[in-house]
């Protein structure tokens, strides 16, 4: 199943096929589920030479089992982690125009981060910083229940529209005044699909790319993926405006 | 005829020795410390032995270990052990023999692990990237192959009845261990997965295959000969031997799907048919359960991909041996033959150290490979043993400044009287150890794994460490030329021996020149 509409109107055509029962309860799996982001960042700034600077972008989220991915469809990278039984998550980075990938030893740092926080990658915002939002509000029943949680301080604001039986962002929005300096970061649901044949494929597609092992990344210098990756960079410079300096209040205050 | 000679010349050297100390040299300079432990050093050279055939060989393979590398690796041993560090040696440093070895490939000036190690098993020097075959093969393609086979000093050892051993601490179907016993177009064809299409379908297999089926396949090309196959195989990359399904996952995987074969393949199980008195294992448990005086077989594949670097090895999910306790048993096992062994032992991470621009992790795992090559040495009898330790070839990796004595290897330059760094001319201070190209400076604190630098932005160039600790074991070296990796060298690295034949070791040599000693000392062609 595939919406592109409103994330209210999503939710309630899906319930309207679910039994009275269901209501009360979301039979649908927080662990099998493709959902797609648009993401709005904004910077109006006195000293910009124009002074509404605004990007939009697309993200992507995957989710099979213990597997989660982040398909950044401008950058054709896709970032997937893999918690394992004791806990330790193994990133991957797949480099979708090429169809490769470089495996990561789990626990180990990639890009600054070691990955020990599954609920961050799972839902793109930390248990921890959920933990310290406020619950202002609270609608609907079973998967359409949804939370609206916010913190505002002097200079800055969050809200996070939550969907707790998916463990699904709806909408998070973050504004941060520094005198006549605003930035405004948005992320707002936009399909939401259960379609496990389209999620199996996903990972299908991803498990036949030409696969290296990161340490093996210096041994063999004609190897022309290899060299050119020092050019491709990482994620974190090609996507969104989230991962920019002022979006690591998402990521529960992680600086790199 | 040797001892007589060998005595008319030690007492010849001793009487000349004597009289000119007496005579010449005054006694602050023949009673100093320096003078006599290198006297002394002549004088256990003088009793070298001259004994040319031996029942075993050990050839230690020190993936990347140039020179540099020894002498860093040697200081920091030491400076661990908390002396100043430049007075010591590795283990092997020790032996009465030592050459310079010519690394090139045919085809390369800078040199890779395959046409390195082909060289070194097999007698002569070949194209890189490829493995056992001579250098007409055309890289990566598989039509090239036959008819450019050629036999290694492991599967000689096979043929003559030797028990025979393969170990490395990188995946077992890497092209180090691989060299042994596959012949291959490709190196990176370590399983079916990794080939292309026309290889598969011209015939070609692949590595991890062949090591499964080394026996079939070497009786099958030497008609009337009987071997019983290789006795130990120890490593990593167990991913290159079992199918890519996740219902073959073992409790050590990291991966949601451990297994890279497509042909739904479990070669793990295929080698416990052919060989039921085996024992399979893949943790540390399994490998300290290895009763030695009577298993016949072992192969052990205690990681997914490559084993952990010695310092990280702590992190494995279910444990695995060190590259010392392998050595160990796999001697334990071979030396059941009375007929001899050849055993290969490879530190695979070194090299790897070095490519991720970390120097803690390329010499810690070369002071692995010393307490390894120690082992051997207490295992094993010095006048039926030749243990050869060698490299594959060097990294551009450098000791530069004027570091005073006993300065931190792995820290700043600080110079002859001085307790502050020396800065260079652009007012920084600078490490002692560096490296000419590579991924550059990157400060991972406490990380013990270097691979981690790879998860980081190029950072070549000068950087400011003034507040920057580069003693740690998440510290990368500065690099001069920006590459996604640091790069192997082209200089000549060393060959030390001991044992019978080790006296052939000396000169400058063709790193093919190896193969011949093997094969001198154990008489592999000649039977």
């Amino acid at each position: 199943m595939k919406l592109s509409l409103p994330l209210s109107f999503m939710l309630s055509s899906l319930l309207i096929t679910l039994s009275s029962a269901a209501e009360a309860q979301c039979e649908l799996s927080p662990s099998n589920l493709q959902a797609s982001y648009q993401l709005t960042s904004s910077d109006n700034s006195p000293n910009l030479s124009s002074k509404n600077s605004s990007h939009t972008s697309q993200l992507n989220l995957w989710r099979q089992g213990n597997t989660v991915a982040h398909q950044y469809p401008q950058t054709d990278i896709t970032e997937s982690w893999f918690l394992l039984n004791n806990k330790q998550i193994k990133p991957t980075r797949f480099f979708d125009h090429y169809q490769r990938g470089i495996e990561y030893q789990p626990g180990e740092v990639v890009h600054g981060k070691s990955e020990h926080d599954w609920s961050y990658r799972y839902q793109f915002i930390s248990d921890k910083l959920i933990s310290q939002l406020t619950l202002s509000a609270e609608t609907g029943k079973g998967c359409e229940r949804q939370q609206v949680l916010t913190q505002t301080s002097t200079n800055s604001k969050i809200e996070l529209v939550w969907l707790p039986e998916l463990q699904l962002i709806s909408r998070f929005s973050w504004t941060k005044n520094q005198g006549k300096h605003q930035t405004h970061e948005q992320w707002q649901l936009t399909e939401l699909s259960h379609d496990a044949n389209k999620i199996t494929a996903f990972f299908k597609q991803l498990n036949h790319y030409n696969m290296t092992d990161y340490a093996d990344i210096g041994d063999d210098h004609s190897d022309e993926f290899l060299t050119k990756m020092v050019t491709l960079g990482f994620v974190e410079h090609g996507a969104s405006g989230f991962y920019d300096t002022e979006g690591k209040a998402i990521s529960d205050g992680h600086s790199h | 005829m040797n001892k007589t000679w060998k005595a008319s010349y030690g007492v010849l050297a001793l009487v000349i020795s004597s009289a000119l100390n007496a005579e010449v040299l005054p006694s602050y300079q023949t009673e100093n410390a320096w003078f006599t432990d290198a006297q002394s050093a002549i004088d256990t050279k003088l009793d070298t032995n001259n004994q040319f055939k031996a029942k075993n060989v050990i050839i230690f393979v020190g993936d990347g270990m140039g020179v540099s590398t020894l002498t860093a690796s040697r200081i920091l041993q030491g400076q661990m052990a908390g002396q100043p560090g430049e007075e010591g040696y590795l283990s092997f440093e020790t032996f009465p023999h030592t050459a310079l070895v010519k690394t090139y490939n045919v085809d390369a000036q800078t040199p890779d692990s395959a046409g390195t190690m082909t060289a070194m098993m097999s007698g002569l020097k070949s194209d890189a990237g490829v493995l056992g075959v001579d250098e007409d093969i055309v890289r990566g393609d598989c039509s090239t192959v036959t008819g450019n086979e050629v036999v290694t000093a492991l599967e000689l050892a096979e043929i003559k009845g030797l028990s025979t051993g393969v170990v490395s601490t990188a995946r077992i179907t890497h092209a180090t261990p691989a060299a042994t016993y596959a012949k291959s177009a490709d190196r990176n064809w370590e399983d079916i997965s990794d080939m292309p299409e026309d290889a598969v379908t011209g015939g070609c297999k692949d590595i991890a295959e062949q090591l499964v089926n080394f026996e079939a396949n070497l009786e099958a090309r030497f008609q009337g000969v009987d071997i019983d196959g290789i006795e130990v195989v120890m490593g990593g990359g167990r991913r290159h031997f079992l199918p890519k399904d996740a219902t073959f996952n073992s409790a050590d995987a990291v991966s949601e799907i451990e297994g890279d074969r497509t042909d739904s393949r479990d070669l793990t199980a295929e080698w416990q048919a052919k060989y039921s008195e085996g024992v399979y294992v893949m943790d540390q448990a399994g490998f300290d359960a290895i009763d030695t005086e009577n298993t016949k077989q072992v192969m052990g594949l205690f990681n997914e991909s490559h084993m952990q670097y010695e310092a990280d090895r702590d992190n494995d999910v279910a444990g695995e041996p060190s590259i010392a306790e392998m050595t160990g048993k796999a001697i334990d096992i071979l030396d059941n033959n009375d007929n001899g062994f050849f055993l290969m032992v490879e530190s695979g991470r070194i090299d790897h150290g070095h490519h991720a621009g970390s120097a803690y992790n390329a010499l810690t795992d070369a002071i692995a490979l010393s307490d390894a090559v120690k082992e051997a040495v207490a295992k094993t009898d010095p006048s039926e043993t030749l243990i050869l330790v060698t490299a594959d070839h060097g990294h551009v990796f450098t000791i530069a400044g004027y570091p005073k004595r006993g300065n931190p290897i792995l820290g700043k330059v600080v110079a002859i009287g001085e307790t502050e760094p020396t800065v260079a001319s652009d007012g920084l201070p600078y490490t002692t150890l560096g490296y000419t190209n590579g991924n550059g400076f990157h400060d991972l604190g406490d990380e013990t794994n270097a691979d981690a630098g790879y998860g980081e932005d190029v950072n070549a160039g000068r950087q400011d460490l003034t507040n920057v600790d580069t003693t740690t074991s998440g510290f990368h070296q500065e690099a001069l030329i920006p590459m996604s990796s640091e790069t192997h060298s082209g200089e000549d690295i060393t060959l030390h021996a001991q044992g019978p034949g080790a006296q052939l070791v000396q000169g400058v040599v063709e790193q093919s020149v190896v193969f011949h000693l093997i094969e001198q000392s154990l008489d592999l062609i000649q039977e």
